[in-house]
């Protein structure tokens, strides 16, 4: 049986049991607003009890407790509803990206607006109506001079803001690759002191905490895949992680192995084609992509781990591709790479540094390259809005190119380019005047350098021939084009023109090469057919199956809309999950203050409990020791 | 389930900012009016906006286009109306020839009106609109028609007119040739040779001497000179042109070859001179004149040879005018630059009233020129009528030459085809203000459904992108409430927890 002093141990391991309690209690409240933080408990266990049975014991009742002790400080958290965080959070990265880009890409429409394209396109072909009515003067030929600059200018900016945009969309994953290779690392350090914490037998509880919440915030960037390991260690990897070989390691962090056997991403900065074009040297099937379009060789240049302030980073490599998978790596941008930043192909070993290149040699294939294409995430979001900024560039392109190609048909009369006299919209591009006269005029091979262009128009470089805006008396506006026959105040041409407003044209078919005989082509482009009108001008014949340039825009600022509408709704649906799920997060592993203040009180008084006993049992052992005088 | 402290922050901050939200969505669309700002707000609406914005755009430039048309098509009814009345007053007078007893000088006198009538009918047809010519065509920025040359053409007795393949030679006495170019622009004004004369030599030159009783002629012995000397003794000495011969008629004695004298008997000496040349001065049915610019204008004359001392009257003539101000020939090749200003002048103007539909709304020149004579069914032309009409009052054919036996008299002709042809051309004018007018119609009808349609679609535009302030205003003070009394409740609910309860 055990004596007083026993007891008064009993007292002690109370009452460090009931400090240590309170240390956890000041812990949680010192706590209680700290990002990513779990409230802890203090598990308070009987220590072992005294006499087990045994031959010697004394009889009596029972075992005797022997106090009280911590045994764990718990971190109260649901694995479950992490999972549950980080994938919904990868989507709502995903959206928030697209939101923040569809927004500007919205607002560099600027529709519907009476600023906007379409509205700079009814005041064009209004100038033309008014033209029509008043061709024997300059002043409604400078109108329509005017007002067709403003146009093409109009869409020279917003082309030229929509590709400022998609650039601001690469630094932005620029950015995401470095960020994200530098949470790799955190997460790595973070990995191995908890392992060494654990295996010391101590609870890393805060260490976790912060692991977890790297972890957290590594979701907005890609949905990612974690594989618990003994000791509390991670395996971390990307959950789309496609086109590896078969059994190709794809861990970012890993518990074993942690520095070599890791991958990491690199940023591709700049793609030229190699000029002049050199095909693919690569042997057939390989010289084609999988729609069968030729490769070229194209020179691609990469940072290791998109670490872009120092030089040494810098590879540079040489890649066969077609000019469709040039604008994939384009919108693409991150480059799969080992432990040092150097990209690998899909064996997960062989590295694409620019001197011996793998297994194909310089250059490399594009099937080669590994390219990084999550599902979720914010570095879907900006490589997914990428594509989304050259659909609309170009559906701009086709929308300045039709209304170039018809303009100018009808405005010369020929479907030929070769044939025109005086383009009405060139290309301003490589565009060449004479000035010796003091004003700008387009004859011999200048002429026909920018007729040969004429192909190559897009929203960005559309513009009014500057010998039309030098002198407007040069706007072809009669039945023949030549006022000499015509009279002066015959306006059928621009009548013409002006009705081009409500031409329905294939504008969908318009591509990069579409050239202006294939623009009325029935074997090539097909938009339109081309004859005459009721006045004998030569004009754009409705397609059945087009549409008119602004009803094409509109289709165009539809799409945006409903995309980012898409985006907005999606936002606002993960934002409300989101917050269900981390208000039960809160509600599992969050601080209550109250809570912590009944613990404390609840404490309190054990811990003055324990003192009490220890009080006692110092009386008691004051009885004993001056019970022999 | 367990509510921390944290919880109710973070759900009170979330539910705050949904309430700031709907608050800042409806600020937004009150203080804007419309119902969307982007088209990602509705892009049901945004697409249907642009669409109604671009339609009402075009509808407002067709309204212009109308209006524009309205204002041309009321001028030309007038102008057509001024025209009709014109050729009215003609008809009167004609009629009034017909009565008996018109002597020429009244004739003339009609005439002379009808000549102002003329140019009035060009002034008419040159009326201009908004810096166009009304009648003008698609060569709006020139006259259409000119009152042509006025032409005088005075012939002294004793010349004489030789007209030889459209030429007329006139050889003899002096020609004065005057031509008035009242519709000439004034930038434009011939310099030189508007007076033309020929300055004439006789062919024959006959001096005729009449000698007195008693007086005697003494040829020189050179031939050169013939001295008379009278009874009392007086001389006179006339030269005798070289190569002339001298006779003497009935009565003289005859003059010896020597130099001898006739003797005193009452008579006449001629010298008979015709040596010295023809002077001849040719005016073609083109005179080519040359201002000062350099510019060389032809003028159009009469292309009649005139009989021997034939006075031409003045004649006012209705033209087609060609873009320099000179005459245009409305027989010129096809090609040639009167070909080509003769098309433009004829041609329609175009302008479109509603999407697809386009409507010509000119009267060019040549159709109010041209009308059909009800009697042969034949094309005719105004111009060549006018000009018969004054012909006729001038007593001649149709075409100015005179009128011989066989020809039909031309005062018959005023009262009769002339006047038939005045009221057809009478009636054309109105079948084109009929036309005019219908089409008048039409544009008020376009104007009435164009701005139909504007209301329509402004009020659909409306509909589908204007607030209903009334609804907003509710919806606003709903939200305001809602985002007051969580406000309220945020600062009751938050603050206390058990910590103000212990002491």
């Amino acid at each position: 049986m055990p004596g007083l002093f026993s007891t008064l141990n009993i007292g002690t391991s109370g009452l460090s049991s009931q400090q240590k309690a309170i240390d956890v209690t000041s812990h949680n409240i010192a706590n209680a607003n700290t990002d990513g933080y779990t409230r802890q408990r203090a598990i308070i266990e009987a220590t072992r009890p005294y006499d087990t049975p045994s031959m010697n014991n004394a009889i009596g009742a029972g075992q005797m407790g022997t106090g009280a002790t911590v045994s764990a400080i718990q971190r109260v958290r649901d694995d479950f509803l992490d999972y549950q965080i980080r994938s919904e959070t990868s989507i709502k990265g995903t959206y928030d990206t697209r939101d923040s880009y569809l927004s500007q890409v919205e607002n560099i429409f600027n529709e519907p607006t009476d600023t906007g394209i379409s509205s700079l396109m009814g005041n064009f072909f209004n100038a033309w109506q008014d033209l029509s009515n008043n061709p024997e003067g300059s002043d409604a030929r400078t109108v329509v001079a005017q007002q067709s600059s403003t146009l093409a200018n109009a869409l020279n900016q917003t082309y030229n803001q929509l590709q400022s945009l998609k650039q601001d969309a690469q630094s932005n994953l620029n950015q995401q690759v470095v960020d994200v290779n530098s949470i790799f690392n955190q997460i790595d350090t973070l990995n191995q002191q908890i392992m060494r914490v654990n295996v010391s037998g101590n609870q890393p509880n805060d260490l976790m905490d912060k692991r977890d919440l790297l972890l957290d915030q590594l979701s907005q960037n890609f949905n990612i895949n974690i594989d618990k390991k003994s000791l509390d260690g991670i395996d971390l990897s990307p959950v789309d992680a496609s086109g590896f070989n078969a059994g190709v390691d794809v861990n970012v962090v890993q518990a074993q192995n942690n520095t070599t056997g890791i991958k990491r991403f690199s940023y591709v900065s700049d793609i030229q084609q190699v000029t002049p074009a050199v095909l693919s040297a690569s042997a057939p099937p390989n010289d084609k992509d999988i729609n069968g379009n030729q490769r070229y060789e194209y020179n691609v240049t990469y940072y290791k781990n998109g670490d872009m302030t120092n030089g040494a980073n810098k590879v540079t490599i040489t890649v066969n591709m077609s000019a469709n998978e040039a604008s994939q790596l384009d919108e693409n941008r991150v480059l799969w790479a080992d432990s040092t930043g150097e990209a690998i192909e899909p064996d997960g070993s062989t590295k694409i540094d620019g001197s011996a290149v793998g297994t194909s040699g310089s250059p490399v294939d594009f099937s080669n390259l590994m390219l990084f294409t999550p599902t979720n995430g914010q570095i879907q979001g900006a490589q997914s809005v990428q594509s989304d900024i050259d659909k609309y560039t170009n559906q701009l392109n086709s929308l300045a190119k039709s209304l170039a190609l018809m303009v100018n048909a009808v405005h010369s009369g020929t479907t030929t380019a070769a044939t025109d006299d005086m383009p009405f919209f060139v290309n301003s591009d490589n565009i060449t005047y004479d000035t010796s006269s003091g004003k700008n005029i387009l004859t011999g091979t200048n002429l026909t350098n920018a007729l040969n262009n004429e192909a190559s128009i897009t929203a960005g470089n559309i513009s009014v021939n500057k010998e039309i805006l030098d002198n407007p008396m040069n706007i072809k506006v009669g039945t023949t084009g030549n006022s000499a026959v015509d009279g002066n105040i015959d306006g059928n041409r621009a009548l013409a023109i002006a009705q081009l407003s409500n031409s329905i044209a294939a504008i969908q078919n318009v591509n990069s090469a579409t050239t202006r005989s294939d623009f009325f082509n029935p074997l090539t482009t097909n938009a339109a057919s081309f004859g005459p009108d009721a006045n004998g001008v030569g004009t754009v014949q409705n397609n059945a199956n087009g549409m008119t340039l602004d009803n094409y825009y509109k289709n165009t600022v539809d799409t945006l809309g409903i995309q980012e509408q898409e985006a907005q709704r999606v936002v606002q649906n993960q934002t409300s999950l989101l917050q269900s799920f981390q208000q039960s997060k809160a509600s599992e592993s969050g601080v209550s203050i109250d809570e912590e203040m009944t613990n404390l009180i609840q404490y309190q008084h054990a811990y003055q409990a324990n003192a009490k006993v220890i009080s006692t049992v110092d009386q008691l052992l004051d009885v004993v020791v001056n019970l022999i005088k | 389930m367990r509510i921390t402290n944290n919880m109710l922050t973070s759900s009170f901050l979330a539910d705050m900012q949904t309430n700031l939200q709907n608050m800042q969505k409806l600020q937004q669309q009150m203080t804007s009016g419309k119902l969307i700002s982007k088209p990602s707000d509705d892009p049901v609406i945004a697409a249907r906006s642009m669409e109604l914005n671009s339609q009402i755009n075009a509808n407002t430039q067709y309204n212009s286009n109308i209006n524009g048309t309205q204002n041309w098509l009321s001028t030309t009814d007038t102008t057509l109306g001024q025209l009709s009345s014109s050729l009215s007053r003609i008809n009167t007078l004609l009629i009034s020839t017909g009565a008996p007893g018109y002597s020429q000088d009244e004739k003339q006198s009609i005439k002379d009106e009808i000549n102002q009538i003329i140019s009035g009918l060009s002034q008419t047809l040159n009326t201009n609109f908004d810096g166009k010519y009304l009648f003008g065509g698609t060569r709006g920025t020139d006259k259409p028609t000119m009152a042509s040359t006025v032409t005088t053409t005075t012939v002294t007795a004793g010349a004489t007119a030789t007209t030889v393949g459209g030429i007329t030679t006139y050889s003899g006495g002096t020609i004065t040739t005057k031509i008035q170019e009242p519709d000439l622009k004034v930038s434009q004004p011939i310099l030189s040779q508007d007076v033309k004369t020929v300055p004439g030599a006789p062919a024959t030159t006959t001096t005729t001497i009449n000698l007195a009783a008693g007086a005697t002629g003494l040829i020189s012995s050179n031939g050169s000179t013939l001295t008379i000397t009278d009874a009392s003794g007086a001389t006179t000495t006339v030269t005798i042109p070289a190569g002339a011969t001298v006779t003497t008629n009935a009565g003289v004695t005859p003059i010896a070859t020597s130099p001898a004298l006739p003797t005193g008997t009452d008579g006449e000496i001629t010298i008979t001179d015709s040596s010295a040349p023809a002077l001849t001065s040719s005016i073609t049915s083109k005179d080519v004149f040359t201002d000062s610019t350099g510019t060389t204008t032809t003028i159009t004359q009469p292309n009649t040879s005139l009989p021997n001392g034939t006075v031409t009257t003045t004649n006012t003539k209705l033209e087609y005018s060609r873009s320099d101000g000179t005459v245009l020939d409305t027989n010129a090749a096809a090609g040639s630059q009167d070909a080509t200003e003769l098309n433009m002048i004829g041609r329609n103007l175009t302008t479109e009233i509603s999407q697809g539909v386009t409507v010509d709304y000119s009267v060019p020149a040549t159709n109010v020129m041209k009308y059909t004579d009800s009697t042969t069914g034949a094309a005719a032309d105004l111009r060549n009528l006018l000009q018969s009409i004054v012909n006729h009052l001038d007593g001649k054919n149709a075409d100015g030459s005179t009128v011989t036996s066989t020809d039909p008299d031309p005062s018959s002709l005023l009262t009769t085809t002339d006047l038939q042809g005045i009221t057809d051309a009478t009636n054309n004018i109105l079948s084109l203000r009929s036309k005019v007018g219908a089409i008048e119609n039409r544009m008020k009808d376009a104007q009435d459904n164009n701005q139909a349609q504007n209301q329509n679609l402004t009020t659909i535009l409306s509909k589908t992108e204007d607030i209903d302030i009334t609804q907003k205003t509710m919806e606003y003070a709903t939200a305001q409430t809602v985002y007051m009394a969580s406000l309220q409740t945020g600062a009751k609910v938050i603050q206390p927890s058990l910590l103000d309860y212990l002491k």
